[in-house]
């Protein structure tokens, strides 16, 4: 009771602080010096129609490399300790219904169809590496559900994910060799402003992340279904 | 009414409905959607302050090219931001459900 009272009290000193910040919030009305640098020279310097691709990706591509470590440190130390449990005790899961496999094996293609869909534009709309990975791991999440005696093979999405890993940092490295730094993105010719093959190597830099990001979470989930067995 | 406040106000609400579900919940997986509602507050708020009146959304078209971007656009440095800081959070979340899976 006495906890339950002080959570209330906390929960309305933070209502009492964020209406003071919503009252004296007054919108801004010109971007800052940084927004404005990258929304002056990004179309010329990059060539990606969206600009937070072209930050993402090429002005802060280092970040986004500790992005992609940080999702690889934390599927490996998943697969530590989720250990795989002997396959070959017998787990007697229901079967899905009817139903559920009709509609997902209509469906999972059109989620995958999708997740490409989003990392392959990543520099011309809303989305990127990062998005279109989720999707496609929401995809298998859809599997697992419906096929739950399946055994998957892991070994596949551990090669995607470490040539995927390689190969990003070798165009980084290739960056330096060939165009102004690390992770640059002008390897390739920047082409025509707006189109899909333009925007130099983002298109191919956002593949990787896709792919990378989507075998990691896969990887994750699926270690999460095997080791249901232990309970 | 303009979208900043409606994006400052929706993301605080949500910031308090996580912060209850942290404090209060036993269930330890209820634990992590709160943390996990927290943060969507969080990106909201990140998202709103980055706000310009009346523009339109980072992205170049032909119509924006006519115009000036800099005046017509806003701003691209928080939304880059979260784009990265909730991959980042993602995966802190799912080493919180190997916790509850270990515990």
């Amino acid at each position: 009771m006495v906890k339950k009272l002080f959570v209330f009290i906390l929960l309305i000193g933070l209502v009492y602080f964020f209406i003071n910040l919503i009252m004296e919030y007054n919108g801004n009305n010109s971007l800052n010096f940084t927004a404005a640098y990258y929304a002056e020279n990004s179309a010329e310097d990059v060539g990606a129609a969206n600009i937070v691709s072209a930050v993402v990706v090429t002005y802060r591509g280092l970040d986004t490399l500790g992005e992609v470590t940080i999702l690889f440190l934390s599927a490996a130390v998943i697969s530590f300790f989720l250990k795989n449990q002997n396959n070959s005790s017998n787990r007697n899961i229901r079967e899905s219904s009817e139903l559920l496999n009709s509609a997902s094996s209509i469906l999972i293609s059109i989620i995958f169809l999708f997740g490409v869909y989003v990392f392959l534009n990543g520099h011309l709309t809303p989305g990127g590496g990062f998005q279109g990975g989720a999707i496609i791991a929401s995809g298998v999440v859809l599997l697992l559900i419906t096929k739950p005696n399946k055994k998957v093979n892991i070994l596949v999405f551990t090669i995607i994910e470490s040539i995927s890993g390689f190969a990003y940092v070798g165009i980084g490295v290739f960056g330096i060799i060939l165009a102004g730094g690390f992770l640059d993105n002008r390897i390739l010719p920047l082409g025509e402003f707006g189109t899909l093959l333009s925007a130099g190597m983002i298109p191919v830099i956002n593949i990787l992340i896709g792919l990378k990001v989507g075998a990691e979470f896969s990887g994750i989930l699926i270690k999460f279904q095997q080791s249901q067995e232990e309970h | 009414m303009d979208f900043g406040i409606i994006a400052l106000i929706t993301g605080f609400l949500l910031i308090l409905v996580g912060l209850w579900g942290i404090l209060t919940q036993k269930n330890i997986v209820k634990i992590v959607i709160g943390f996990s509602i927290f943060n969507t507050g969080l990106h909201i708020v990140m998202v709103g302050t980055g706000y310009v009146k009346g523009n339109a959304a980072p992205i170049i078209n032909e119509n924006l090219l006519q115009k000036n971007i800099v005046n017509n656009i806003v701003d691209p440095v928080p939304q880059a931001l979260v784009n990265c800081y909730c991959n980042w959070i993602r995966s802190y979340c799912v080493n919180a459900c190997v916790y509850c899976e270990a515990l």
